[in-house]
């Protein structure tokens, strides 16, 4: 009958056979062996060290040797941990694989010194920009990810939107990067109010807040450059300060497609619908260049743009049958 | 050449709920609020899921409310409130022609379908209005820019199909991308950016283009690292609401099109004959559908851009800005004298000293962010360009930031009193919209009228006379003028065996409340016939008084 061994503190014993609980009361807790494995769990309470456990292992191992049946199964159980290569598996762990990739080569520098690979940068700029410095902070000190400067730094250097310059090369790149399957895009525009603040850009050198003169309704950019202080007194004196944001948005014809912003100035909204026909003929050649194609403009029935999709050539007419309607589909009548 | 769906429904649904215009359809029916109301006060919450705040313009531009009110069930429930029909028929064309374009699972063919179905019907309304002497199309019809949004809209359909047709791209056809919501949406992700300047919801220009970098930013490096990280919010974003869109392999060609909008034809005479809304084509047109002369309508558009911006949130701060510049122009004035006596690119920014940080030992070109300029006491001096500029400018406009308080959600309304429910004809001193009253006709017989809206009758202009409660005193306060005050009604004659009788109108108006004779309860319906509910000797005990 196997009874209970110790290595080193460490007891190990077999349980009693049951029939003998049942009978009557339990003595065995006071037989003579018990004690001492008592005596012995007792004084191991208190001492815990690691090289202790390596007899246990090789006992195990001898274990392990002896049963074949039992290490099969172990292995077998080791085999169904998925292994961990490096690739992106759906539980995220590849942001992990990258910290701990970024933690070994930065070892033993100093925390300032720590270089960071370029996705690991982008990606925590998405999360400083979503989540805000605060919540960027804690995530940066705790997972030793990069600092608040950097991500600022990387957002700057994006490019950025001017005012009044349109980006049908800038749209013409992210629909290939993205690779839409096709050329054509909506474009909708519409305005909102801004407070009428006067600002300085030093990226371009402008001073931004007046209304950008239109020409053929198209606004000029770089009207307003500040080159000395006379200049910019000038501007104060004439320029007119602008009310309304105008936004055009492009939005390629896919269903998976994200909108991209394709212009933005300021405007005081005191323009006819003429300045928006000769803004669209001009977008549309514009983005012919590109060979990007404008199905379709859109609006949210803003006076102004309601008359000039009335008024032109976008709809069939009796006298402009341009669009090869036949005669009785012409339904509006001018 | 689109117009945003989603614009047009809103309107249509401010429209509707205007509170005095009449909006008949043919002689018995009237588009009305009125009917909602009764709904909302006789129906349970929970087979309409409306509330009494729908009826109340608060909150102009809210979709979701505009998606409620002509959402199937509301429209089902209608059909029990007698009279309703044409304010059914208004649901219904709200709500099949927006669906066209933004229920995702519709095929072209329906898709066409229904925008002409409806587009026919209101052209045949807008005639019938046209043609009738005593209505006209400013006040008793939808507004006529959601009438040239709808004919805008249906022909971008039909040119947006020929044009993929023809460019073989038939799985492009997505009308419901066909819309502004991108710019509304790019505003909204503007003024609410989070968290960095989630307290900052107005911007100026230049911080317009930061915002706008950041949003490209983000968009671009979501696809970017879409290989390496996983973005949960992005994959939701094209699940359209659970539903799977339909994307087209074959769309229409011209002669099917062609057949689709005959039927659409036929269905829309279908309807409008169902309100004796009867067009006769004028022989002259070559057209066999009913053309609408457009050009008429264009010299209102103007009228309406005032009109539109009345409930566009946006418009309050364009008086400011003139403000703004008699600002400018005085500070030029002040300056002109001293600027002539110093050197020519120097400027003379204020008296006294200037208080700004110096940077001496900054030198100037004109493309550095930084320029010299000399205070009061002739000394040169280098300053930033923004502060020179934040020293210029005298005033902004400011709007205020709390942008929330002007959409709050209504007050809770307290249930109205169930007087209704009184089983016997009784007088009362407020008439309530939704309500049966019996009045007292021009030939001195009993008619029995259901109130839609009210309205003042005497009013300089349109505008003056609206009323726009829901209740209204037959006797004028006493500490107030007398303005005379008329109620829209569904009206009825009763017949010997105390059934109504919906009469005929050549024209809806509004009838004086002093007519009043007494509040009757809610009649019954019994296979489509209404019955009075009380004796018509218990009426006429009030008339004598």
């Amino acid at each position: 009958m196997p009874t209970g061994f110790s290595v080193r503190g460490e007891v190990y014993t077999s349980s009693p056979p049951l029939q003998i609980e049942k009978k009557k009361r339990d003595w065995s807790l006071y037989s003579r062996t018990n004690r001492s494995q008592n005596k012995l769990k007792e004084a191991s309470s208190s001492c815990h060290c690691i090289e202790e456990y390596f007899p246990v292992l090789n006992k195990l191992n001898l274990v392990l040797e002896e049963n074949k049946r039992l290490k099969e199964r172990l292995l077998g159980a080791l085999r169904r941990v998925p292994e961990s290569n490096g690739h992106f598996s759906p539980d995220g762990s590849n942001l992990l694989n990258i910290i701990l990739e970024c933690a070994q080569k930065n070892a033993g520098k100093k925390r300032k010194g720590w270089r960071y690979n370029d996705t690991l940068k982008e990606f925590c700029t998405i999360v400083f920009t979503l989540g805000g410095p605060q919540v960027y902070e804690i995530l940066s000190r705790n997972l030793l990810l990069p600092a608040i400067p950097t991500c600022s730094r990387i957002l700057y250097k994006h490019e950025s939107i001017q005012e009044g310059v349109f980006r049908f090369k800038e749209l013409k790149r992210i629909m290939t990067e993205k690779g839409y399957p096709t050329n054509k895009v909506i474009l909708s525009e519409d305005g909102t109010v801004v407070t009428g603040r006067i600002q300085y850009d030093p990226k371009t050198n402008q001073v931004v807040g007046f209304c950008l003169p239109l020409q053929n309704g198209v606004p000029v950019q770089n009207s307003f450059p500040a080159t000395s202080a006379k200049v910019i007194e000038s501007y104060f004196c004439e320029g007119i300060v602008s009310t309304n944001a105008y936004v055009t948005m492009a939005r390629p014809l896919a269903s998976n497609s994200t909108p991209f912003c394709v212009a933005l100035f300021g405007t005081n909204n005191r323009f006819s619908h003429h300045d928006v026909l000769s803004r669209w003929e001009w977008m549309n050649k514009e983005a012919t260049k590109e060979n990007i194609e404008i199905v379709a403009h859109s609006s949210d029935g803003d006076g102004k743009l309601l008359k000039a999709m009335v008024s032109k050539p976008f709809l069939p007419t009796h006298q402009g049958n341009g669009h090869g309607f036949k005669p009785h589909w012409m339904f509006l009548q001018k | 050449m689109v117009q945003d769906t989603i614009h047009l429904l809103v309107k249509l649904k401010c429209k509707f709920l205007h509170a005095s215009d009449i909006m008949p359809m043919g002689k018995h029916h009237i588009v009305s609020r009125g009917h909602i109301a009764d709904l909302i006060e006789n129906t349970s919450k929970g087979k309409h899921k409306l509330t009494a705040s729908i009826l109340t313009q608060k909150d102009k531009m809210n979709f979701r409310s505009a998606q409620n009110l002509c959402d199937t069930i509301v429209c089902e429930e209608l059909a029990c409130v007698a009279g309703s029909e044409a304010t059914i028929t208004f649901l219904n064309m709200m709500r099949e022609f927006c669906s066209a374009f933004l229920d995702v699972t519709l095929n072209a063919s329906q898709r066409i379908s229904r925008v002409f179905k409806w587009l026919f019907f209101v052209r045949l309304w807008r005639k019938w209005i046209d043609d009738t002497d005593g209505y006209s199309l400013s006040h008793n019809f939808i507004t006529s820019n959601s009438y040239t949004c709808m004919e805008l809209n249906a022909h971008a359909l039909i040119l947006m199909v020929r044009k993929l047709r023809d460019a073989e791209e038939h799985n492009l056809f997505l009308p419901w991308l066909f819309s502004s919501q991108d710019c509304e949406d790019f505003f909204r992700k503007s003024r609410a950016m989070s968290p960095t300047q989630s307290t900052m919801v107005t911007f100026s220009i230049l911080e317009l283009q930061h915002k706008t970098r950041r949003t490209d930013f983000l968009s671009q490096s979501f696809s970017k690292l879409a290989n390496d990280f996983e973005f949960p919010r992005l994959k939701k974003m094209y699940q359209h609401q659970n539903q799977q869109p339909h994307v087209s392999t074959v769309l229409p060609e011209d002669y099917e099109i062609e057949k689709l909008i005959e039927k659409a034809l036929q269905d829309a005479i279908e309807e409008a004959v169902a309100f004796q809304i009867i067009v006769k084509p004028k022989s002259k047109s070559k057209s066999k559908f009913p053309v609408c002369p457009l050009g008429s309508d264009l010299s209102i558009t103007e009228e309406n851009e005032e009109h539109f911006n009345d409930f566009d949130v946006d418009a309050e701060t364009t008086e400011d800005s003139s403000e703004d510049y008699s600002d400018f122009n005085t500070f030029q004035d002040s300056d002109e004298n001293t600027v002539n006596d110093v050197e020519e690119d120097l400027l003379v920014c204020c008296t006294g000293s200037l208080g700004l940080k110096n940077f001496d030992n900054v030198s100037i070109s004109s493309s550095s962010p930084f320029v010299a300029v000399k205070d009061g006491n002739g000394k040169q001096c280098v300053i930033k360009k923004s502060s020179l500029i934040w020293l210029l400018s005298s005033g902004d406009t400011r709007i205020s930031s709390d942008r929330l308080l002007r959409v709050q959600a209504a007050a809770v309304q307290h249930k109205r009193n169930d007087t209704v429910k009184n089983q016997k004809p009784f007088k009362e001193d407020t008439l309530l919209v939704g309500n049966w009253y019996a009045f007292s006709s021009e030939d001195n017989s009993i008619a029995i009228g259901r109130v839609l809206a009210f309205s003042y009758l005497s009013g300089s202009t349109w505008r003056d006379q609206v009323y726009s409660r829901t209740s209204a005193p037959v006797q004028a306060p006493n500490e107030q003028t007398k303005r005379g005050l008329g109620c829209l009604c569904d009206w009825y004659t009763i017949q010997k065996n105390g059934k109504l009788k919906s009469v005929s109108m050549d024209i809806h108006g509004y009838y004086p409340i002093e007519k009043y004779i007494c509040t009757i309860p809610r009649p019954v319906i019994n296979n489509q016939i209404l019955q009075l509910p009380c004796p018509l000797r218990e009426i006429k005990r009030f008339d004598g008084t």
